[in-house]
């Protein structure tokens, strides 16, 4: 699916120079529940930011499907954002003016669905993520673990071979949190590719393999068998 | 997704409710001002095209250009002009001429004093306005037949058919006809230069007692009007012009030396639909257009409107963060920058379009009034096919891209990744130095507008209210006619009048101060003929005249009943066998070549005598008297040399002094003698306040329209710093809350905020003053008589401008500073 090879970012200021991520190499596959953590200010964030398409990497790699993507303009990453990819954050980031239904078929105006199949659409995905009875609702009406709910329901409604999630259950209690993270799995077991940065050892024991990411370095990756429940550390591979 | 965008930009107005009305209500007020600027300079600028064929119709006109003299120029020419034309250029179709007349015409027992237009029968030929009925071809066919307005109609005829009545008339001069209404035409519209309401068939042989008017190439009487053929190209009789004239015009002497008419004199063409803003003054027209009004008036709409897409350009970006997090979701899901560019462009418009609603109401309920102020009949006629529909639609386009063009791209421009991780407000410091500009750009807009609104006023107030050199106040005039038949009527007249209780003098004379015309006459110096000819302006005016307008003597003595010369009175013959005697004004002494008043008197000079084309001969006349200079014209007029002289023939203006409170009695006692003495005669009479406040009136008018539009511009410019305030208190609450809890008071914060906003006023001032120093000084020159620049009204401007940001920011600032700052830590 991705591929970034010597990856690395760079943010400047009038002085100094700041490294966020150096030379990374990651490569995930198709169908993959990928969990990346580490401490604050580690690059998880960036990485998942430039995964996301939602920043340019300052060097290396990154091959999308096989497409080499480093250099894309703004547009056309825009367009291969809104074919591929879909978001969830630790704040939900709905839109406030909007009601549940409406904020969910967001996704699909961009891709110029005829308004009937965005309807047909937008009422399935509801139904999956259980949250039908409040479509008429605004964001501010519902509980935290809701609005997540819409946000997994809006990441998914395009139907996105790849779902980023930014600590989707951060903001969360551990009862919300895990239903959120039963719906990731739910949808990775569908067949989509899922990518999640997370603090929380819990939700990292839903994905197969987790990456550590430490000062814009990858210090570890682990690959745990299906099934099983991970509460130690991992197999190290080379750094 | 546009349903989807609709949906978000009005859940977004409606959230925010102030900004929405702030910003609808600027653009709005904007909007409208623009809206009825452009009706008044759509108004000005489409003078006569609703003429047919109006691009192939042009105005003669004429200058003379007499050395040592202002040149005088007019929307006229010479009587035989046409003929002539006509004669030699194949490319004119058809022409007219137009001499106004002012006979009395009789109804019943009513008198009227009527404007008259007597044509050639060629009008419709060249000047096809519509008849209401009557047949164009025949209605002035006729000697005695006479076309009227609608008005006209109505005021005399009521509700009788006018066709086929009679309407008596007879002219100062001796010409006495029952006219026969042969048609009717409508009303003419606002915006023509013509100002007919009566047609008369031009019979040369009625003027054979005036022959200046159709014969003589020397006077200005008749406004010519030519239309050409089909494909003619006006650039070539213009060209051919000044050869023609040199072989056309014949010469005259004067003073025993011939003198080429033709050397003098310019004649040429002007399009139909020019006259009115570009051409000179004839008499058969309305006050002419202001061009550097109307110039002014595009500048302040633009400008207003330029305040108001600033207070929407600058409350956008102010609130950018609120909007920052809806930019970086769409991104994310897949949008383009375009496509945000375009949401937030369709959201300007949506306002705009609202603010055009709004603004509609607002125009509909100022028109009535802002007609009254100027004088017209504008009015918004979507119907009309004018250009008035896509002038608008252009003016909404215009507005909402010009107001959301720099928020969609600055909002457009937002990187999602920071804004969705930290859930932060995202306003960068580069558009909060936009904004700083931009108020810059307001207030400088403000101060300028406030700096000209008051030099223009005061000096409209001076000129209305300034000293013209006479004692004006309870001056009431009363006009009689012409001719020597009435000597006697006006003799009787100041008689009367001089008994009437309240009535301190009585005096006699020709043109009155604010008579627009002049008489021009040529002087010479004895023993120092001059290569030019001297012009001074000839008035008339009796023994008492000076004393009884109060006109200061500089030296010699006034004109005195009985003394030798004085009375001037007599024919040509008569003049040049004994000369006379003169007054002149300060003006006039350095013309004469004379020093100082005291040097004048006594000093002879020959004066031309008779009609120039006649073959003018000379009378001696000598100087008795200097008296200071008195206005005759408005205070954009520079004061004209004059001589004064005491002809009989020419005394039919009286002006009776009274004391204040009497005037208006002493106006109906002069109408009851009046009724008495020329029952066959209307009665005319004015005071000569009001005579000097219309010399105004469209300045005044301009003047309160500049003042209205300007306090509009300074009350959107507000309405932006209001809202601008609001949002700046509020971003700022954190770093309130700090300085409080650092130990700051309430003023200490009020203070803090106040001087903040006051700095980008400071700097408007800057830029202000020299711009609007530049213009005012520009205008100014347009007057003779003018107010100095005083640097006061710049300093109050200034200040006013800024007491204005205080005002507005105090409040926020005071209530923001009360806040507990506890409450603003625990915020963030």
């Amino acid at each position: 699916m991705l591929k970034l090879q010597n990856l690395t970012k760079t943010f400047r200021t009038d002085e100094v120079e700041t490294t966020a991520l150096d030379a990374v190499n990651i490569d995930i596959k198709e169908g993959e529940f990928v969990a990346i953590m580490g401490p604050s200010g580690c690059g998880k964030s960036t990485l998942l930011n430039i995964i996301g398409m939602l920043d340019t990497p300052s060097g290396g790699s990154y091959q999308f499907k096989g497409e080499e993507i480093s250099g894309y303009s703004e547009g056309a990453l825009a367009d291969l954002r809104k074919k591929n990819l879909g978001f969830i954050f630790q704040s939900f980031n709905l839109i406030d003016e909007l009601t549940v239904f409406e904020n969910i078929e967001l996704a699909l105006l961009y891709h110029d669905v005829p308004a009937k199949e965005r309807r047909e659409r937008v009422t399935a995905v509801m139904e999956k993520v259980g949250i039908s009875h409040r479509a008429g609702h605004k964001p501010s009406q519902l509980s935290g673990g809701q609005q997540q709910r819409v946000a997994v329901a809006r990441a998914v409604v395009s139907s996105p071979s790849l779902i980023l999630a930014d600590e989707p259950t951060g903001n969360l209690d551990s009862q919300h949190g895990a239903e959120v993270m039963a719906l990731l799995k739910q949808l990775n077991k569908e067949g989509t590719t899922v990518v999640m940065v997370t603090h929380s050892r819990t939700d990292a024991g839903h994905a197969r393999r987790v990456i550590n990411v430490l000062d814009g370095h990858v210090v570890a990756e682990g690959l745990r068998p299906e099934g099983e429940l991970v509460t130690g550390s991992f197999r190290s591979v080379a750094a | 997704m546009i349903k989807n965008y609709l949906t978000v930009a009005f859940r977004n107005l409606i959230k925010n409710r102030l900004y929405t009305a702030i910003n609808i209500f600027g653009l709005a007020v904007g909007l409208a001002s623009c809206i009825l600027i452009l009706l008044y300079v759509r108004h000005e600028t489409s003078y006569d095209e609703w003429f047919p064929n109006a691009d192939r119709i042009y105005q003669v006109h004429s200058r003379f250009d007499i050395p040592g003299r202002e040149p005088f120029a007019a929307g006229q020419a010479p009587g035989p002009t046409m003929s002539a034309m006509l004669k030699d250029f194949s490319e004119i179709e058809a022409a007219v001429r137009l001499t106004e007349v002012r006979p009395v015409i009789t109804r019943g027992s009513d008198v009227f004093r009527e404007d008259v237009a007597f044509a050639d029968p060629s009008l419709f030929q060249v000047l096809d306005f519509p008849l209401v009925s009557g047949d164009k071809a025949t209605a002035l066919a006729d000697v005695s037949s006479v076309i009227i307005s609608e008005a006209m109609a109505q005021k005399y005829f009521g509700l009788v058919s006018a066709l086929g009545q009679t309407l008596p008339m007879a002219t100062d001069w001796g010409l006495k006809r029952d006219y026969r209404v042969t048609g009717v035409f409508k009303d003419l519209p606002t915006n023509t230069h013509l100002d007919i309401k009566m047609i008369a068939p031009i019979n040369p042989s009625d003027f054979e007692k005036r022959p200046w008017v159709l014969e003589q190439w020397t006077s200005l009487n008749t406004s010519l009007y030519l239309k050409l053929k089909p494909g003619a190209n006006a650039d070539n009789i213009s060209r051919a012009l000044p050869e023609w004239e040199k072989r056309v015009i014949p010469g005259i002497s004067f003073g025993g030396k011939d003198i080429s008419i033709a050397d003098y004199i310019t004649i040429g063409l002007m399009n139909l639909t020019d006259v009115h803003l570009h051409g000179e003054r004839s008499n058969v027209d309305r006050p002419p257009g202001d061009l550097r009004a109307i110039a002014a008036f595009t500048v302040v709409a633009a400008m207003i409107l330029l305040i108001a897409c600033i207070n929407f350009t600058n409350l956008a970006t102010a609130r950018a963060s609120q909007r920052a997090r809806e930019v970086a979701l769409r991104k994310v899901l897949g949008a383009r920058r375009s496509q945000l560019v375009f949401q937030f462009l369709s959201e300007s418009l949506l306002l705009s379009v609202i603010a055009f609603a709004l603004a509609l109401v607002f125009v509909y309920a100022a028109l009535p009034v802002y007609n009254t102020v100027l004088q017209r009949q504008l009015g918004l006629n979507f119907l009309a096919g004018d250009m008035l529909v896509p002038m608008m639609a252009v003016l909404i386009v215009f507005v909402g891209l010009a107001a959301g063009l720099y928020p969609a791209l600055y909002l457009s421009g937002f990187r999602p990744a920071r804004i969705l991780k930290a859930n932060k407000s995202a306003a960068a410091e580069g558009s909060g130095r936009l904004r700083a500009g931009l108020v810059v750009v307001q207030f400088a807009i403000s101060i300028g507008l406030l700096v000209c609104t008051t030099v223009i006023y005061t000096q409209t107030v001076y000129a209305r209210n300034m000293n013209p050199g006479f004692d004006r106040t309870g001056l009431l005039i009363v006009r009689a006619p012409y001719g020597d038949e009435y000597k006697g009527l006006r003799a009787t007249l100041a008689a009367e009048a001089a008994k009437l209780q309240g009535v301190t003098a009585v005096t006699l004379s020709g043109d009155l101060p604010t008579d627009n015309g002049t008489n021009n006459n040529i002087f010479e110096i004895p023993g120092k003929p001059s290569p030019t000819p001297i012009l001074l302006s000839n008035r008339t005016v009796d023994y008492n005249f000076f004393d009884a307008y109060k006109v200061p003597l500089l030296a010699g003595r006034y004109f005195e009943e009985g003394r030798g010369g004085d009375d001037y009175t007599g024919t040509d013959d008569d003049k040049v066998a004994r000369g006379g005697n003169i007054i002149i004004n300060e003006a006039a002494l350095s013309r004469l070549g004379l020093g100082s008043p005291q040097e004048a008197i006594g000093k002879q000079f020959y004066q031309g005598v008779g009609n120039a084309s006649d073959g003018a001969r000379q009378a001696t006349v000598t100087v008795v008297g200097v008296v200071a200079n008195i206005m005759y014209r408005s205070a954009r007029d520079p004061i004209e040399p004059t001589a004064y002289e005491r002809d009989e023939e020419d005394l039919h203006a009286v002006s009776l002094r009274t004391d204040e409170a009497s005037g208006p009695a002493v106006n109906a006692a002069m109408e009851k003698i009046w009724r008495e003495l020329a029952p066959q005669l209307p009665y005319r009479s004015d005071f000569m306040e009001a005579r000097i406040a219309a010399q105004y009136e469209q300045e005044e008018a301009e003047a309160t329209m500049f003042a209205a539009f300007s306090a509009l511009a300074i009350i959107i410019g507000a309405l932006g710093l209001y809202g601008l305030a609001l949002f700046s208190a509020e971003r700022r609450t954190k770093e309130i809350g700090i300085r409080k809890v650092l130990g700051a008071k309430v003023k200490d914060v009020v203070r803090l905020l106040v001087l903040d906003f006051s700095k980008p006023v400071i700097v408007a001032n800057l830029i202000a003053w020299p711009v609007a120093w530049w213009a005012m000084r520009d205008w100014l020159n347009g007057f003779e008589q003018r107010i100095d620049l005083n640097p006061m009204v710049f300093a109050t401007s200034g200040f006013l401008a800024l007491l204005v940001a205080w005002i507005t920011v105090g409040s926020h600032a005071f209530k923001a500073a009360q806040e507990n700052p506890i409450r603003a830590l625990r915020y963030e």
